[in-house]
């Protein structure tokens, strides 16, 4: 794929001098305000704002490059980023407006898929301003989008280190963290995020993340109380009911594993909790019922079965043993392929055809939004790989 | 010994919820929920090359054992310290085994003696000089001495790890199995303190691959000794590739890097000669095998083998009627963690630890896994039981190694001492050098840590490896020896507060080997049944004595033995009186008091 250059010879700043004088000097503060009101809401993705911003600028001046460079703002906003790149080319061409027009443009080549741009055009940005947040937060994200952890947590640790107030990057960090089982390093970044005194909303989510970050290290009762008291999703009990089982403090799960009955469609992670709080407890049929529900809800993923066959097993059941120890088994294979090629991705940045490659194993294991996302940073790389779209075009189906 | 980079996670979907998160822009300049507060200063994260202390266990208990460092008495004639070669800088997966230690009386004096494999030194070309086994005659009053020279046991080929013990030429006298990289050796106890290489005359020569642990048993029922041998990794001088840690330097590869060697089976032919039989018994040939215990794990009156891999599946061979093994690891729930996935397993140990007749597997394993305590149902299947009996509560950073199964205060329930130490130079979370566990068996419900103030050796961090148990000082508690890599060897007293009385048993058997490898003893007491089992291999890399040992909690009473040995045949005897240790002999219908 050709690369996008975003290079401004000396003659782009002269036409936007010129342009700046013809728009006269006179409505320049005014729309310098819209600006800075139009770039709040572009950000915090309030988009009823930004088309407002936009129109009373259009009003005061339909030939303003500001009014252009919010239109173009709000073309991404609204899901037309493609659009968006001409007023924001045209904006970049004003040396005020230029820093933001570039990030915008950025932005919009991301939505297009176009990575290799956003990488270009985000360098060229970083060559002049290094500490430029909205860069390292989309450098992160496409980073990440990649497949490439360990840049994209150095791209959100930047992005921590420049906004001291925000807990989301060392909570992003979190969870990149957890999810290849560095749980030592997620436990810091949660702890970091709230240190950093989130919203209530959010610091609920944080809260469970660290607890299971802690369930994982084994450290139960920190998990326990890492919870918030009020947070009664699904996952939150099953960490709940793990740390008490595990701390021998099973009588005080008897709420919790109410609750958990009385849910009408639980998720598989709950499901699986109740059958350990319930094997740990002798309670076998119990447990059984438990971890079927579990396959049921999630038929590809392997510890229902490993589970199941354990119990089956067990209670004599050697037919139906032997048929979950096989599913399991298959199951497993198919974790282990999207697993190991997952970090090969990590050596490999450039490599679309393994990208999707890793959307076709996320999609045998029923993981379509995962292989939606692959197939996406395949296309990312390589606009013309065909198996990629084609593999887009299947309809996505969120487990 | 996994990279806990390179194992597998238990749940994967949770990438999809941060995707999500990526999807919906909360990453890409979202409105922060919470701008207005100040920072002040808080919350830098930690860095991750600090030391990481291992958390404080969160049902910790006020600790009924105790033990004595006596190294220093034991070791008169100078204290035994396993050597890797680290110092050369290789960083070579070699190094990171370590070594074992075995109890065995080769003069049939009554007191324990120790064999312990000295290891190697690695020159800089990344040739290997091997450190010298030494040999020590426990003796009296904790004095022990070392008789290496006037034993001959000297090899000069081989870099060493681990020790396996038995008559193998049944003439009452232990001969010895030495593993390590290289091939084996083995030598014969001449029964007059000498010892005679017997490697190639036995046929154990034609092992030339890199073993780790061993151990005897009549595997295919023909009424002789049979020798497994877990065979590691192909890890070779030529074969070393670059492993970078945390800091990005070299450090020691983890065992995916290589591919497995298979394990071997020496199956005695009745003239002190072994052939290899790995085809005739049927081995898998893709274990990473550290940790061998041969035992009769599913009551059929057959030995069988459980084999701790590393990073893969864990093997349980069952015996079979026509003399072969059936690898059943996966059925049987012994293979496998709690949730399907292989751990990188290293020591493995045989006890009932919950009181119901029915020995137990205990595994352990590398960090941010669960030691993996296996409960023994019966007919061959076992219950992954460590998250229901508390073991969860260890934490997420110890690495076992050797462990072993015994009543360290004479409670009548069976604890558990586990060597522990890290395989890398720099970890990325773990500290390298761990302290020691002891666990407390809280009446067949339970494992408790009671580590805390058990002792100066188990108040610091070791690189632990081997460890082995028996009664060095003829008191009738069980005593430890640890192996920790690079250090002195650890010979512990057990000094702890006594709760009860013991009783020992040695057997010796006449219809089979007489090692009596299998034979299971049932004391019937006041309070129950209490069995042990003679087994062979277990812990890591090490033996531990093959007397049984029991203890009876005050006021319980213990009123018959009831041996059921390798032939099949059961003997009941009359236990005359307890804290005397016992000798059965197959066939006789008294117990003999080997000493009050």
């Amino acid at each position: 794929m050709k690369h996008a250059k975003w290079r401004f010879p000396d003659v782009s700043v002269y036409c936007g001098i010129c342009l700046w004088l013809l728009c006269g000097c006179t409505a320049r503060p005014e729309l310098n305000a819209l600006v800075e009101q139009g770039w709040t809401a572009y950000q915090a993705h309030d988009i009823e704002t930004l088309q407002a911003v936009m129109t009373t600028a259009f009003k005061r001046d339909k030939r303003a490059v500001e009014a252009r460079f919010l239109r173009g703002l709000f073309l991404i906003r609204s899901g037309s980023p493609e659009a968006a790149l001409v007023p924001l080319r045209d904006a970049a061409r004003a040396v005020a407006l230029r820093p933001r027009a570039v990030i915008a443009a950025a932005q919009a080549y991301y939505d297009l898929g176009q990575f290799h741009a956003v990488e270009q055009v985000l360098n060229d940005v970083l060559q002049q301003q290094p500490e430029n947040i909205d860069a390292h937060r989309l450098l992160a994200a496409l980073n990440y989008d990649l497949g490439i952890n360990p840049r994209a947590i150095h791209h959100m640790e930047t992005v921590a280190r420049l906004d001291l107030d925000d807990p989301r990057p060392h909570r992003l960090i979190g969870l990149m963290r957890k999810d290849f089982q560095d749980y030592p390093a997620a436990v810091e970044a949660y702890r970091a995020a709230l240190a950093r005194k989130p919203q209530p909303g959010l610091a609920a989510e944080i809260r469970l993340e660290l607890a299971q970050s802690l369930v994982e290290q084994r450290e139960y009762a920190p998990a326990l109380t890492a919870l918030t008291a009020d947070d009664q999703s699904p996952e939150a009990l099953a960490v709940r009911m793990q740390c008490l089982d595990s701390l021998d403090r099973r009588a005080e799960a008897a709420p919790i594993v109410s609750a958990a009955r009385a849910l009408t469609a639980p998720p598989a992670v709950l499901c699986l909790a109740l059958g350990d709080f319930y094997e740990s407890g002798g309670e076998q049929s119990e447990a059984i019922a438990a971890y079927e529900q579990a396959a049921q809800v999630d038929p590809l993923d392997f510890i229902p079965r490993y589970k199941l066959s354990s119990a089956y097993a067990r209670t004599g059941r050697d037919v139906d043993a032997r048929r979950e120890l096989e599913t399991m088994q298959a199951n497993r294979a198919r974790y282990d392929r999207l697993h190991e090629l997952q970090n090969k991705a990590m050596q490999h940045p450039e490599d679309a055809d393994l990208r999707y490659r890793i959307g076709e194993a996320a999609a045998a294991l029923g993981r379509t939004e995962l292989a939606h996302a692959w197939y996406r940073a395949a296309l990312g790389l390589d606009p013309t790989h065909a198996a990629a779209q084609a593999g887009l075009s299947q309809p996505e189906n969120v487990q | 010994m996994s990279l806990a980079t390179h194992r597998t996670p238990h749940f994967d979907w949770i990438v999809l919820t941060f995707r999500f998160l990526m999807a919906i822009g909360l990453l890409l300049g979202c409105t922060r929920e919470m701008p207005e507060l100040p920072v002040n200063g808080a919350a830098s994260p930690t860095g991750r090359g600090q030391t990481v202390h291992i958390q404080a266990d969160q049902t910790a208990m006020q600790s009924p054992f105790h033990f004595d460092s006596v190294a220093s008495r034991w070791f008169a004639d100078g204290i035994p310290s396993y050597r890797n070669g680290e110092g050369a800088g290789h960083r070579a997966i070699l190094e990171s085994l370590g070594g074992g230690v075995g109890l065995l009386d080769f003069d049939r004096d009554g007191w324990l003696d120790a064999v312990f494999p000295g290891g190697g030194e690695i020159s800089a070309e990344l040739v290997l000089l091997p450190v010298p086994t030494r040999i020590l005659r426990g003796g009296t009053d904790w004095t022990a001495k070392d008789v290496t020279a006037p034993a001959g046991l000297v090899c000069t080929t081989t870099y060493t790890h681990g020790v396996a013990i038995a008559d193998i030429d049944d003439d009452g006298f232990p001969d010895l199995v030495i593993t390590g990289y290289h091939g084996l050796q083995c030598w014969k106890n001449q029964g007059d303190g000498t010892w005679q290489d017997a490697v190639s005359a036995t046929g154990l020569k034609a092992d030339t691959l890199w073993s780790s642990s061993a151990a005897w048993g009549d595997l295919n029922h023909d009424g002789v000794l049979d020798l497994y041998v877990a065979h590691y990794v192909d890890w070779s001088s030529t074969n070393h590739p670059f492993c970078p840690n945390v800091k990005g330097e070299r450090d020691v590869c983890p065992p995916r890097q290589f591919s497995p060697l298979p394990d071997e089976v020496f199956l005695g032919n009745g003239d002190g000669t072994f052939r290899t039989g790995r085809k005739e018994l049927g081995l898998r040939d893709d274990g990473k095998g550290l940790g061998v215990l041969i035992a009769d794990l599913d009551g059929n009156d057959r030995l069988d083998a459980y084999v701790a891999n590393d990073t893969v599946p864990n093997f349980f061979y069952r015996a079979q009627p026509g003399g072969t093994l059936i690898e059943a690891g996966m059925f049987s729930g012994t293979a496998l963690s709690d949730v399907g996935t292989p751990d990188g397993s290293m020591g493995v140990s045989l006890g009932d630890f919950d009181l119901d007749g029915r020995p137990d597997l205990w595994v352990a394993n590398y960090e941010r896994e669960l030691f993996a305590l296996y409960r023994n149902l019966g007919e061959g299947l076992f219950q992954h039981v460590s998250q229901a009996t508390g073991i969860g509560a260890l934490g997420a950073n110890y690495v076992g190694f050797g462990t072993v199964f015994g009543d360290w205060d004479l409670d009548g329930d069976e604890d558990l001492a586990v060597s522990n130490g890290h395989v890398h130079m720099v970890p990325a979370n773990a500290p390298v050098r761990q302290r020691p566990l002891l666990l407390a068996n809280q009446a067949g419900r339970r494992l408790v840590n009671a580590t805390a103030g058990t002792g100066a050796y188990f108040d610091e961090g070791h690189i632990g490896r081997g460890l082995a148990s028996g009664d060095l000082d003829r008191d009738g508690d069980l005593d430890l020896i640890s192996t920790p890599t690079n250090e002195s060897a650890a010979v512990l007293e057990n000094v702890s507060p006594r709760q009860g009385r013991w009783l020992q048993l040695a057997l010796v058997a006449r219809q089979s080997p007489r090692d009596a490898i299998g034979a299971q003893a049932t004391l019937k007491t006041s309070i129950g049944v209490r069995v042990r089992q003679v087994t062979s291999g277990g812990s890591y890399l090490s033996q531990s004595t093959r007397t049984l040992h029991w203890g009876l909690p005050t006021g319980a009473t213990a009123d018959w033995l009831v041996v059921h040995w390798p032939s099949g045949a059961e003997q009941r005897f009359a236990v005359p009186s307890l804290e005397v240790e016992w000798l059965a002999i197959e066939g006789r219908s008294e117990l003999l008091a080997v000493r009050p």
